[in-house]
């Protein structure tokens, strides 16, 4: 197929991607703030609606967020042929693609219409 | 009758593709172990992702769902999912930057660069990334 180098080099942007930015937004999100490691104002309504303001901000999240989906979607669909499940990757491949596509269009959808 | 092959335990080919019956072959060796938790870590990166576009869907909605919002994810069950995320997260830095020499050797005059120079210009420009983002996401705070 054609389309597996490219399917594979979008696979592996979005593993860098994943690589560079994944953990420091989880932490800064999800872990400092809730552990109270970190002012809780980090992750206020005043500072996402302050940073969703910015275009910048919108491009950066809807670019990397399918990206690493992507990543994410397409590792996961060698997973049940790795643990022997008589699945083929056609089947879980083409479950990926619709996952990717609610999710992209999803991120658009709620990036765009932030405040 | 049927001799089971036992392929699994020859460990002298570091790419030979392993040949069992067991679905949990990859708890047979630490090499295997690593592959298949960063193949599964890949749920912890699609779940927190979903989850932030929810925070961002929820921000829209407004300042007090928002808060709600904030207060849900403060329960013991979130933050311990999320700090297994984090360390998923950061193995998978850590094992990508260890893999980019390796599929990418860079040459400079003809000679080949280290892999671990290499090695470590990613994880400085990893770290450098990550004060960048922390930078901006603090200015706004």
């Amino acid at each position: 197929m054609k389309l597996e180098p490219l399917l594979w080099g979008i696979f592996s942007a979005g593993g860098t991607i994943a690589a560079f930015v994944l953990p420091i937004h989880i932490f800064l999100n999800n872990v400092a703030p809730q552990l109270g490691w970190i002012s809780a104002d980090v992750v206020s309504y005043n500072t996402m609606a302050n940073l969703l303001s910015h275009q910048l901000v919108k491009i950066y999240i809807i670019c990397t967020f399918i990206m690493m989906f992507y990543y994410a979607v397409h590792r996961f669909s060698f997973v049940p042929q790795e643990l022997l499940f008589n699945i083929s990757h056609k089947t879980t491949a083409r479950v990926g693609q619709v996952l990717l596509s609610i999710f992209a269009v999803a991120t658009l959808i709620i990036v765009i219409a932030a405040p | 009758m049927s001799s089971q092959p036992d392929k699994i335990t020859d460990h002298s080919s570091r790419y030979r593709v392993p040949v069992t019956d067991s679905r949990l072959w990859w708890l047979k060796n630490r090499r295997y172990l690593s592959f298949m938790l960063r193949e599964l870590s890949v749920l912890g990166v699609a779940i927190f992702l979903v989850v932030y576009l929810v925070q961002f869907a929820v921000l829209t909605s407004g300042q007090e769902n928002y808060n709600q919002f904030l207060n849900f994810m403060k329960n013991p069950f979130w933050i311990a999912a999320n700090v297994i995320f984090l360390a998923f997260a950061v193995l998978h830095s850590i094992t990508w930057f260890n893999l980019v020499p390796v599929v990418t050797p860079v040459k400079i005059k003809g000679k080949e660069i280290s892999r671990f120079i290499l090695w470590g210009m990613g994880l400085i420009f990893w770290a450098g990334v990550s004060v960048i983002i922390a930078g901006i996401i603090m200015t706004f705070s």
